[in-house]
């Protein structure tokens, strides 16, 4: 191989390198910067909420960005982990690279009924990995917190079951890709840890 | 190492992998992975694990993992390093169009590019007034005839050829406008070609005569609980049943067999479809054109008649998205009365085409005074992610703007979940208007579709006196519960008027019409931005033109004519009234009478022809069955109505939901030893959606990061390696 050839061969290596890294650097910068903006809007909803309480605004919901189409909806605290992020309504691609999703099918986060959010494997919700039967799980929601405990943690695969949100129990579902080391998108397992909810306390 | 890790996860997940034996041709190669060449992998380092790492890259961008490996699903690795499913399918399309009739003949090739046998599932879309009367399949140079039977009984035969090692194909009637076809037994490299015919009336209206043709299937929606035990039996590989992603349900117990797999767009090469069309028309043409694909049009040199060959630019296409040619006569050229006739076996079949007269200008200012009451649905269901909710939200803004401040409206949005703007109707002033755009603004597509909720809603509403009251229903109609939906609209109607509006590049015609028809209103498609604009316009022309209602027909002669639909429509503006019918010879005249605002009036047409059409008799065939199928929503009796349908349908050839076509080469082809694999055909998902595919009901859950991140270290540590070597070399 004569010399000329070999840099040009070493360069493109390095360009692909560099994207790489780019694209890998850009989703997790996505993800982390987003829930900044995120918990601003989830502030002044909250604090919109203490000053007028009772007032239902149902459709001035307050977006992270003007030209947001997902707005924050609850807080999700993984107490022993100590990690926490702001949950957005909806579960589409475009919500979940800046944070956890609720699915709008489901419940409300924190009311009754079965609640689901999903998130990345790979950003927000690499956290499950580490979560243990009987870990507490805190929504904090514009009407209080509420407190879970994870009682399942299953593997199920997505082309053959399905959710089911038609239980008449307050339970939370979390759930994300599996498995957490794969190093594809788009596979058809999902890792499912079920919460339900233990006791209510007032707001902090 | 986590290249291994992943390669070796194929094996795991697809158990043919690991029985396969290496393929006769030289091109083909399976993946399979020894336990011996693993260790050898970790024993092999240095260079060898460099020109693996180099390797690598090549490998991760050439071949997009195998997302939707079930058990099941055979793969072969192509000499391009692709891989692909055993089982290819391509489609040739070629309409045979001429005056109101169209003739279709649909050529699926099943290629089997594996080195075992075969037994492929493709369900797919038709029009939903398919009249679907010829099966037959072609082995090399060899055609074999199919036979029409009842529908166990076809299944039977199709079941005891495959298990003789005999090549068969089945097609079967899932809804009418979706259908499957299954094909046995087809060998190692082998191609069969199943050929379907259909008949099928055309569009008429303004002057604008169209043929839609679809090409896939936006992924239903099944709601209801789980039947998990009736799954169970019935799960693939030892039956023909459901090879769907759903579980039957209790709202949809068909709903395996109405979900085929999907795939995504990146596997965009497969399914592809030629498609060519003869237009012959008696009247000379203003334009000719394609909505969603580029076409080549070029005009028969035949000076007797208007003829012209239409072929598409591009060749083959991928079928994710409807196909619709669209022609116009000349202007005042417009045809406004046609009759076809055609005699089978002594007995006389009809088919009418009637314009209503011009409605006058003083009716419709006269309508225009009417206050209406508007109510809008809006599909905010998972389907509708990406363009189709998009175009939608466009629609419903323009309607939102042709309200006047005496009219009043409401708009319903519904996904699982059922949301109203404004809990009563309420006056279209400038602020309350300003508030439902800001509404539609916000509305987001995420999801289940449970339609029951947000029909009932729309049409329980109290009803004011004085009021036009009209439902205009936006939504794709991936639902799988569509009669339970029609019985629904057919029970609470009362005196509003129900609209629906077709969206996304694959909408469910069997809904858009059938809803329409029970909602006594009318239907139209957006599929394109570009004709967002002049459908609604189209529409809204309609809604505020007065209608034609209590139509009759009286025929001359002694003897009256069954025809279908029994029960005949109301017509909107510019709507032809189309009615098949079976003749005397003493029918030789009839007239049309019917109200517009109260008047009366009448219009004649002469019967004479005396060229014979073929598919008339067909037609009416098919419209007898609809009408028959339509009085279970109306409340029949389920087993009357199944032996009338049977009876009909198996005079005329046609394939209904008792009914099935069935062909078996004579001949068995697979020894006894061999087995057979069932291979599901995946439809693609529609142009433009968003739709989370492989997990339907599941969010996604994951990123490209790791994949992004892998490629990067390999490729910077390549880059260093490569440099370092030439170092060396260079001390």
């Amino acid at each position: 191989m004569n010399s000329k050839k070999f840099s040009v061969l070493v360069f493109l290596l390095c360009v692909i390198s560099v994207w790489g890294f780019g694209s890998a650097a850009y989703i997790h910068a996505k993800a982390e910067l987003a829930q900044y903006l995120v918990e601003q809007a989830w502030t002044a909803q909250l604090s919109r909420q203490k000053n007028h309480p009772g007032s239902k605004i149902e459709h001035k919901h307050i977006t992270p960005w003007p030209w947001a189409d997902t707005w924050p909806v609850a807080q999700l605290k993984f107490s022993r982990q100590n990690r926490d992020y702001i949950v957005l309504a909806g579960a589409t691609g475009s919500t979940l690279a800046f944070g956890p999703g609720w699915m709008k099918a489901s419940a409300m986060p924190g009311s009754q009924g079965v609640s689901v959010v999903a998130a990345h494997r790979d950003t927000h919700f690499s956290v499950l990995r580490d979560l243990r039967l009987g870990d507490e799980i805190v929504i904090n929601t514009l009407q209080g917190d509420v407190v879970y405990r994870v009682i399942d943690r299953t593997i199920v695969d997505s082309q053959t079951h399905r959710l089911n949100l038609t239980s008449s129990q307050h339970q939370l579902l979390l759930v994300t890709c599996y498995p957490f080391d794969a190093m594809s998108s788009g596979g058809s397992l999902r890792y499912v840890v079920t919460t339900e909810k233990i006791n209510e306390s007032t707001s902090i | 190492m986590q290249l291994v890790n992943q390669r070796n996860l194929i094996v795991g997940k697809s158990p043919s992998f690991s029985s396969a034996k290496a393929g006769p041709e030289p091109h083909t190669e399976y993946i399979v992975i020894s336990k011996s060449e693993y260790r050898r992998l970790h024993i092999l380092q240095g260079l060898l694990l460099i020109v693996l790492l180099g390797l690598l890259p090549g490998l991760v961008l050439a071949s997009p993992l195998p997302e939707n490996i079930t058990a099941g699903s055979l793969f072969v690795k192509q000499a391009t390093g692709e891989l692909q499913p055993a089982l290819r399918l391509e489609t040739d399309v070629q309409f045979d169009i001429s005056g109101l009739l169209a003739r279709t003949k649909l050529k699926q090739h099943f290629k089997n590019d594996s080195a075992e046998w075969v037994e492929g599932i493709y369900v797919f879309p038709l029009p939903d007034n398919a009249a679907v009367d010829r099966l037959r399949i072609r082995v090399g140079e060899r055609i074999i005839e199919g036979v029409i039977r009842e529908k166990a009984a076809a299944k039977n035969i199709y079941r005891t050829a495959r298990a003789s090692g005999q090549r068969a194909a089945l097609v079967e009637q899932e809804r009418p406008n979706m259908f499957t076809t299954s094909v046995a037994n087809i060998g190692p490299g082998e191609t069969i070609v199943v050929e379907i015919a259909y008949q099928q009336l055309l569009q008429y209206q303004n002057g604008r005569f169209s043929l839609r043709f679809p090409m896939t299937i936006t992924p239903r929606y099944i709601p209801g609980q789980p039947d998990l035990k009736q799954s169970a039996t019935d799960s693939p590989p030892q039956t023909v049943q459901g090879f769907g992603w759903s579980p039957n349900t209790s709202s949809v117990p068909d709903a395996s067999r109405i979900t085929p797999p999907v795939k995504s767009l990146t596997s965009r090469e497969q399914n592809s479809v030629h498609i060519s069309a003869r237009l012959t028309t008696g009247f000379p043409l203003a334009k000719v054109n394609s909505l969603y694909h580029d076409i080549q049009l070029s005009r028969q040199s035949n000076l007797q008649q208007n003829v012209y060959d239409i072929e598409l630019q591009q060749g083959r296409v991928p079928m994710d998205r409807d196909f619709e040619l669209v022609w116009q006569a000349a202007a005042g050229t417009e045809p406004n009365a046609a009759f076809f006739t055609e005699n089978i076996n002594g007995e006389n079949y009809g088919l009418i085409m009637l314009m209503p007269p011009q409605i006058d200008n003083a009716l419709v200012e006269m309508q225009k005074t009417l206050p209406r009451e508007v109510v809008f649905i809006i599909d905010t269901s998972g389907s509708m992610a990406g363009v189709a909710i998009r175009q939608a939200k466009q629609a419903l803004n323009m309607a939102l703007q042709t309200l006047t401040a005496n009219d009043r409206f409401n708009i319903i949005e519904f996904n699982s979940i059922t949301r109203s703007l404004f809990t009563q109707p309420v006056f279209a002033d400038s602020q309350s208007v300003q508030l439902a755009m800001q509404f539609v603004n916000n509305l987001q597509a995420d999801g289940g579709t449970e339609m029951a909720p947000a029909i009932r809603s729309a049409l329980e509403t109290s009803e004011l006196d004085g009021y036009v009251r009209q439902v205009i229903f936006m939504t794709d109609g991936s639902v799988g519960n569509e009669s339970e939906l029609f019985a629904l609209i057919e029970n609470k109607l009362a005196n509003s008027r129900l609209f629906t509006v077709g969206i996304g590049a694959a909408p469910n015609s069997y809904f858009m019409r059938k809803a329409a028809q029970f909602g006594r209103g009318s239907y139209t498609f957006i599929s394109a931005q570009d004709e967002i604009a002049s459908r609604m316009q189209m529409l809204f022309k309609k809604l505020q033109a007065p209608v034609l209602t209590d139509l009759e027909l009286v025929w001359s002669g002694a003897e009256q004519p069954e025809i279908w639909p029994r029960r005949l429509p109301d017509l909107y503006r510019a709507q032809p009234l189309l009615i098949t019918a079976k003749l005397s010879d003493s029918n030789e005249q009839l007239v049309l009478t019917g109200k517009i605002l109260g008047k009366q009036w009448q219009k004649k047409l002469n019967l004479k022809s005396d060229q014979n059409n073929e598919g008339i008799a067909s037609l009416w065939a098919r419209n007898k069955i609809a009408d028959l199928m339509d009085q279970h929503v109306h409340g029949g009796d389920a087993q009357q109505i199944k032996q009338q349908v049977t009876d009909i349908a198996l005079q005329h050839r046609l394939v209904s939901q008792y009914t099935s076509l069935v062909v078996v080469d004579p001949l068995p082809v697979r020894p006894a030893d061999e087995l057979l694999n069932k291979t599901a055909v995946a439809n693609l998902l529609p142009a433009g959606s968003q739709q989370n595919i492989q997990a339907y009901g599941f969010p996604q859950g994951a990123t490209m990061s790791r994949m992004y991140l892998l490629l990067a270290f390999c490729c910077g540590l390549l880059a260093i390696t490569f440099l370092m070597i030439k170092r060396h070399y260079e001390k």
